[in-house]
């Protein structure tokens, strides 16, 4: 069995156009969070937005809005390896839950066809800008997709079934997805607080987040992480509300922690979905403590970049390596007061602590749960 | 590692066919889609009041999963059980009704319950309720049906031992047409359908004693039954 290491990555958020603006960002407690009426006309939301008019690239005009961010975040994260990725051993996979959705209203890119807004188009768009051998795996199974897409390249690295695997997650903020969550009545009226009392709901967020998987460590890296594995489960309880007793989280996280060999006293840090909806953040810390992770540090990165739909798994991913490099933990942003049930240890201010293993997880509608370890390892 | 075809359903042009089989047909002239499905429904006698709330992909692949027959054969641990569905047009049909009702800022009206099915993965949700499969679950949009990704991943999950029985295929709708094959799978042989059939589609499967392999080339062969 080979292993599957995260080599490079590349971050587009609310935060920044860099991996490295992002985390500067985190470190500094600062959120990207902010009121706006963009898709709400009339109706001021708090939402994590990407600066349109900071742009550190040439916007292409024959691609949509959401290509544009991907090919400049897939041709940063490349530059940063050598691999062949046109090569037959190298797949990309795209998570998303709306793609190019923007396409759907009468106002948007009249040039562009909408055709594209099929994510199976928007890819094979991709696939011929990079002249990618395979056609672009396409991942879309809501708020847990991101997590998907990187659990899904370790499985087929693993196999030896590619070298190199590009994972590439977005979606991009609208009115099509700020409509729907808020006819659910679960947008926040202010930044979102995940896990705290007051909690009242999410913050929408948009987001594109690459990271390259490869079956070979970087030579040149002391760090390096190995995404060990992980597992994907159904609540089969409820299409749009999450389980009451966490079941298909607690089934997801046993059974990566049966894979990995790994329990909860081996996890230094965890990473949460923690989207501040009354539910999910109910059941997500009901799977915690079922689990035994209730004593772990926890966070929720959405007070900083919003919930970002299928982009979610892979920046959040990001956000965890990159603070275990640092041995950081870094603060929840939102949270004051204990709101569930059976309480977490959410890290209320950044703390140093050396870190071996964190874990990811997530959670989205149609019942779908995902947990998975990564492990930083130094040479 | 060998995994076998159980059985395996077609739903298309007003045709319903189990096993390879032709079981239903509306003659009638061209029904649109909720009427078809709904006489399919009806014609099949089933009994899920939940029905009449799913959107159209949801209950194109719940019709589908129905004529599996999985009950049958309902021997494995909820957790062992998944589901990986593809299709082409994700959930853009409904997509589309929920963008209609934020067209217009003087008629304003999205609905929750439209809203909720504008993931693809809502109908892999309405299955795992149904039949109780709280294993691994995915949804791949590709722009053309694609047999080699669709076997090699579920292979990939049998070998690994995430599951031991999966629902599988392609479900498709659109607002010009539908379009599903969807088909079980599971290690045993011993629910697995036997063809005793020799017309030429059959005989040129891959076969082990009369049970359909689950491998990219029989799947191509089936898809286009």
């Amino acid at each position: 069995m080979k292993s599957a290491y995260i080599i490079a990555h590349h971050l587009i958020s609310a935060l920044g156009f860099t991996s490295k603006k992002n985390v500067e960002q985190l470190m500094a407690n600062q959120s990207g969070i902010r009121l706006s009426d963009r898709y709400s006309k009339g109706l001021e939301l708090p939402l994590a937005l990407i600066d349109k008019t900071a742009f550190p690239f040439e916007y292409k005009k024959e691609y949509t809005y959401l290509e544009n961010l991907m090919i400049h975040s897939m041709e940063e994260s490349l530059h940063q390896a050598s691999f062949d990725y046109k090569s037959e051993r190298c797949l990309c996979i795209i998570s998303t839950t709306k793609g190019n959705i923007d396409l759907l209203s009468n106002e948007k890119d009249l040039d562009i066809p909408k055709e594209r807004a099929g994510l199976g188009n928007m890819a094979e768009v991709i696939q011929k800008y990079f002249q990618f051998y395979h056609a672009p795996m396409v991942i879309s199974n809501a708020c847990i997709s991101g997590s998907m897409a990187v659990i899904t390249a370790q499985r087929m690295i693993q196999e030896d079934m590619y070298d190199n695997i590009i994972v590439c997650g977005g979606d991009i903020a609208s009115e099509f997805v700020v409509a729907g969550f808020n006819c659910l009545k679960a947008i926040s009226h202010q930044a979102c607080k995940p896990f705290d009392a007051h909690r009242t709901g999410i913050s929408m967020g948009e987001a594109v987040a690459t990271v390259l998987m490869s079956h070979e460590k970087m030579p040149s890296e002391k760090i390096s992480f190995e995404m060990l594995g992980g597992a994907i489960s159904n609540d089969a309880n409820h299409i749009s509300g999450p389980s009451r007793t966490g079941e298909g989280l607690t089934l997801a996280i046993q059974k990566t922690f049966e894979m990995t060999a790994l329990n909860a006293s081996d996890i230094d840090y965890v990473s949460a979905h923690g989207t501040a909806t009354i539910y999910n953040d109910e059941m997500e810390s009901m799977a915690m403590y079922r689990t035994a992770l209730d004593k772990v540090p926890v966070n929720s990165f959405k007070g900083y970049i919003g919930h970002t739909l299928g982009a979610a798994g892979v920046i959040e991913i990001v956000m965890g390596i990159e603070c275990m490099r640092a041995n950081m933990l870094i603060k929840s942003l939102g949270y004051e007061e204990n709101g569930v049930e059976h309480p977490l240890h959410i890290i209320q201010e950044n703390a140093t602590k050396a870190q071996t293993h964190f874990l990811k997880l997530s959670s989205g509608f149609g019942g779908c749960n995902a947990a998975l370890i990564i492990q930083k390892q130094e040479a | 590692m060998k995994t076998f075809i159980q059985h395996f359903v077609h739903i298309h042009a007003q045709k319903v066919l189990i096993d390879g089989v032709l079981r239903y047909e509306e003659t009638a002239t061209a029904l649109d889609f909720p009427a078809f499905i709904r006489n399919v429904y009806k014609h099949f006698e089933m009994q899920y009041p939940k029905f009449y709330k799913m959107d159209d992909l949801s209950k194109l692949a719940f019709v589908g999963a129905e004529l599996l027959n999985l009950k049958k054969s309902d021997v494995y641990k909820s957790e062992d059980k998944g589901i990986v569905l593809m299709n082409r047009s994700s959930s853009l049909y409904t997509d589309a009704l929920h963008q209609a009702s934020i067209a217009d800022k003087n008629n304003y009206f999205p609905s929750p319950a439209v809203f909720v099915y504008t993931l693809p993965n809502i109908a892999i949700g309405e299955l795992c309720i149904r039949h109780q499969i709280s294993g691994e679950n995915y949804f791949f949009v590709q722009e053309h049906f694609n047999p080699a990704m669709l076997t090699n991943y579920v292979s990939l999950l049998f070998r690994q031992k995430h599951i031991q029985q999966c629902i599988c295929g392609w479900v498709e709708l659109n607002a010009d047409n539908y379009e599903l094959f969807l088909y079980s799978v599971e290690q045993n042989s011993e629910n697995a359908v036997k063809i005793v059939d020799k017309s030429p589609i059959f005989a040129s499967l891959n076969l082990e004693v009369d049970h359909i392999l689950n491998d990219t080339d029989n799947i191509k062969k089936l898809y286009k039954l």
